[in-house]
């Protein structure tokens, strides 16, 4: 037996010892001695993310406004969950730290049973078991009063993963050109800025922590390029993923981009889709194509039609006029549930052609 | 207590001299990750079958090694002509071609299964075929047919999964459970009602009843079935009368009553017979999950593997849906899971420990009780901790106030914990839980107990406690949004109410959300 494990076991005898002459009636069993900083002096232990804004409050406010803060209050999240009944999903909109059953691209965390409210937190990124908080920074300050610590994962997709990679994000982005880059999660979503990190600490780059992603039409403009042709009585569109880490759209459940092409005859009469094409809540346009990843069950009977980074999706319809007006548009979906003409329908793209 | 002391001291003592109590008590650092290990995911990347991948879990209720068929190899020369005649027969001839089978006892079984496989594994398209041979089984029926009826509740004709079905209640093979649960629950894309009403059948001859409410529901359902059942060319309306049929006897044979219930009646009789069924329901569904007429130990050691194998593998998956699939399965096995889930809380992973505790609670047996007193103080982790306290408030017996109150008050103790403590007395309720609450509420207000105050709020507006109610309320008024995202959560947490309040939005949208909230709490 090792000299750690005596050493445990004396801390028991004395525990146990004290316990019996003082008739302590502490049902936690949460006995163990607190972690010091660097002088000795035990750690502050760190129960809620608005402690952070102590030192942090421009990274707290950032953080407050993201999607991360609200992952757990979003009324869409609160609808799909049924109001918060279904407890499967608060693993990960309102997760314990990662770091407390391991960072990796193929761990996953637990659900925390307080503060729900304040979703995907400070705690759940940068707490470390040992109380102190993980920092990217080898020169960390370890005197701040959060004791941080330079933790090599800190920053890396591994962080993001245990959430991220449920659905798939995190191998999309494995097996992408940015992923054998290292092109990481934060490269994207977290571009640095120049400000101070800490009050009285001075400027330098810092990673923002709003994490823009699917809430961000101006961002989904960016990720792709959309081709079209018109030749010999048909119209050809491709869609690329141009500049994503992963899939487009990326999730399941969440996310559907759809390819609406309308059609209009010389008159200018809208030309519909066939009726045994359309689907519920999909009711525009002549042809259209969705982009998405089913959702678990819906997987056996429906194809996974996402784009890969670099991939082009494209499309051949043969025009049912032989002159008219055709308009490209495609669709930015945060459910795929989510009608044609909903306010939640986003057009990220629109293009008018005439024939 | 202080007996628990000194033990405490003498395991300690053992420990230093290179004796542990047993060996396998968990520790922070048997929860610490693992790194180096390729995942299943990561695996069948490599090896090209990523897709497939998202149903591994449908791997975790593969016949066990246990339900191996034994007995005699077929002789094919043997039963080639007999199996020709019954699949090609006339109608008119097809009786004693089923006759000429049963006669042959467990060889016919034998036979039969190898050839109904062999058409599964060579995805042979002639499933009336199948059909035919599946019809010749259900006479000589036996637990060694069950890996094939399992196979065959995936058939693409409706008359062989229903059969199936049916026959995997009649085979005496326990283990055959939790694929009957997969196949009438929500991770199977239901083809057929008549199916799932069969599979609900047969779990209740294994004394598993968790379907009773969805066949109680259906006789209440008034919309026609929509997939067409081509093979009999039925009008839908006319098969769902028959599928009610089905669903008064299954109830009539369990609980000995009718009720008068008869599909050919009027919508005002049917009506009044359904209510009459939903209050037998509500009257007996304790009994019926909990009682005593559901076996707490299971002797069937396939089961038991099948059990083992949603515990030890389905647990720790990184994939949340593989997790939720064993959750799911093992509520609904209820009892019979309870004593290996039980065993489950000293195993040295974490997620085990967390998620046993998580199912125990949801299937509300009261021997878990037991287990988590054990289990809780020497549970090193504040979130297993959590969700054991959590599970005690889902069982729901006063007699754990005491043990809960006094994590409450435990200063040392982890804020989760004593918050899962808090709304775990709420939903216990009784004096000694309510006494509790409201001498917590009564306790000062530093960061921490602020959050532990809102939990108790919210226990006590649970039990309809208007001051606590208006509290929680007034946090949606506040002008700190973490005050008001907590207010929030809080009373959906509570009550799982749909009202719309976001905290994020402008302030007329959270005035007309707080006055819903108190509408809804006027009228509720």
């Amino acid at each position: 037996m090792n000299l750690a494990a005596r050493a445990l076991g004396l801390v028991l005898v004395l525990g146990g010892a004290a316990y019996l002459i003082f008739g302590g009636e502490d049902p936690s069993g949460s006995s163990e001695p607190k972690a010091t900083d660097a002088s000795g002096k035990p750690l502050r232990t760190w129960r809620s993310s608005e402690e952070c804004a102590e030192c942090h409050p421009e990274l707290h406010e950032e953080w407050q406004g993201s999607w991360h803060a609200r992952a757990y209050t979003d009324p869409a999240f609160v609808k799909q969950s049924n109001n918060h009944a279904l407890r499967d999903c608060v693993a990960c909109h309102a997760p314990r730290p990662v770091f407390e059953t391991g960072a990796g691209l193929y761990e996953r965390v637990l659900a925390r049973a307080d503060r729900l409210h304040e979703g995907v937190d400070c705690l759940s990124c940068h707490f470390l078991p040992d109380e102190h908080l993980a920092s990217t920074r080898e020169d960390v300050d370890t005197n701040a009063p959060c004791a941080p610590v330079y933790v090599e994962e800190m920053g890396t997709v591994e962080v993001c993963a245990p959430c991220h990679n449920q659905h798939d994000t995190v191998d999309e982005w494995r097996r992408s050109p940015k992923g054998q880059e290292g092109v990481g999660c934060r490269d994207c979503h977290m571009p640095t800025e120049e400000r101070a990190p800490a009050t009285g600490v001075a400027a330098r780059l810092v990673r923002t922590h709003v994490m823009p992603g699917g809430h961000y039409p101006e961002l989904v403009k960016t990720a792709f390029e959309v081709n079209h042709t018109i030749e010999e009585g048909k119209i050809q569109v491709g869609v690329k993923n141009t500049h994503l880490g992963h899939n487009l759209p990326t999730d399941d459940r969440g996310r559907a981009l759809d390819l609406v092409v309308s059609v209009f005859d010389r008159a200018g009469n809208p030309v519909p889709q066939p009726e045994a094409l359309i689907k519920p809540g999909q009711t525009e346009g002549t042809f259209r194509a969705r982009f998405r990843l089913p959702y678990r069950e819906e997987l056996i009977n429906e194809p996974i039609t996402q784009i890969p980074p670099g991939e082009t999706s494209a499309f051949d319809w043969s025009l049912p006029v032989s002159t008219g007006k055709a308009i490209v548009e495609l669709y930015f979906k945060l459910q795929p549930y989510i009608p044609d003409g909903h306010e939640d329908s986003t057009l990220v793209y629109r293009q008018e052609l005439t024939f | 207590m202080r007996w628990a002391g000194c033990f405490f001291a003498v395991l300690s003592m053992l420990s230093i001299v290179g004796c542990s109590e047993d060996g396998e008590a968990p520790t922070k650092e048997d929860s610490a990750p693992k790194s180096g290990t390729q995942s299943m995911s990561e695996r069948a990347m490599e090896e090209g079958t990523y897709r497939e991948e998202w149903f591994w879990h449908d791997r975790l209720l593969e016949p066990p090694p246990s339900a191996a068929r034994p007995g005699s190899t077929p002789d094919p020369a043997n039963w080639a002509p007999r199996l020709k005649r019954l699949t090609t027969a006339p109608l008119t001839e097809l009786e004693p071609a089923l006759e000429e089978m049963a006669a042959d006892g467990a060889a016919a079984r034998n036979a039969l299964c190898r050839e109904i496989d062999t058409t599964l594994d060579a995805s042979e398209d002639d499933p009336h075929r199948r059909y035919r041979m599946l019809m010749a089984l259900a006479r000589v029926n036996g637990p060694e047919a069950a890996p094939t009826l399992v196979r065959l509740l995936r058939d693409p004709l409706q008359e062989t999964s229903t059969l199936a079905a049916e026959l995997l209640g009649e085979c005496d093979a326990p283990w055959v459970t939790p694929r009957l649960l997969k196949s009438f629950g929500k991770w199977e894309n239901n083809r057929d009602i008549l199916t799932r009403v069969m599979a609900i059948e047969a779990l209740t001859k294994y004394r598993i009843y968790s379907g009773l409410p969805q066949l109680v529901a259906l006789l209440a359902e008034n919309t026609a079935q929509e997939v067409p059942d081509t093979e009999r060319n039925w009008k839908r309306t006319t098969r769902m009368a028959f599928i009610k049929d089905e669903v008064r006897r299954i109830l009539r044979e369990i609980s000995g009553e009718s009720y008068g219930f008869d599909s050919g009646q009027g919508e005002a009789v049917m009506r009044e017979a359904v209510g009459k069924w939903q209050d037998w329901w509500r009257a007996h569904e304790h009994e019926y999950l909990l009682g005593e007429r559901t076996p707490h130990d299971a002797e069937d050691a396939g089961l038991r593997e099948q059990i083992q194998k949603l515990i030890d593998i389905g647990f720790p998956a990184f994939q949340l849906r593989n997790v939720d699939n064993a959750r799911w399965l093992l509520e609904h096995l209820g009892p019979i899971a309870v004593p290996q889930l039980m065993a489950a809380l000293d195993r040295p992973e974490l997620r085990v420990r967390v998620h046993a505790a998580e199912v125990l609670g949801r299937i509300g047996d009261e021997r878990a009780r037991a287990a988590f007193a054990a289990r809780i103080p020497r549970e090193p982790e504040a979130s297993a901790r959590a969700q054991m306290i959590e599970a005690l408030g889902d069982i729901g017996n006063e007699e754990d106030a005491p043990t809960l109150t006094k994590i409450l008050e435990s200063e040392s103790e982890d804020t989760s914990v004593r918050v899962a403590a808090a709304l775990a007395l709420g939903n216990i309720g009784g004096d000694a839980a309510m006494t509790a609450l409201d001498l917590a509420a009564g306790s000062s207000s530093d960061d921490t107990s602020k959050e532990i105050a809102v939990a108790v709020w919210s226990a006590k507006a649970l039990h309809g406690d208007d001051a606590s109610f208006e509290s929680l309320l007034s946090l949606l008024a506040s002008k700190s949004l973490a005050e008001r995202a907590q207010g929030s959560t809080a009373l959906l947490e509570t009550f799982h109410a749909s009202i719309e309040y976001d905290p994020y939005s402008d302030e007329e949208k959270r005035t007309q959300g707080i006055e819903a909230w108190r509408e809804w709490w006027a009228n509720r």
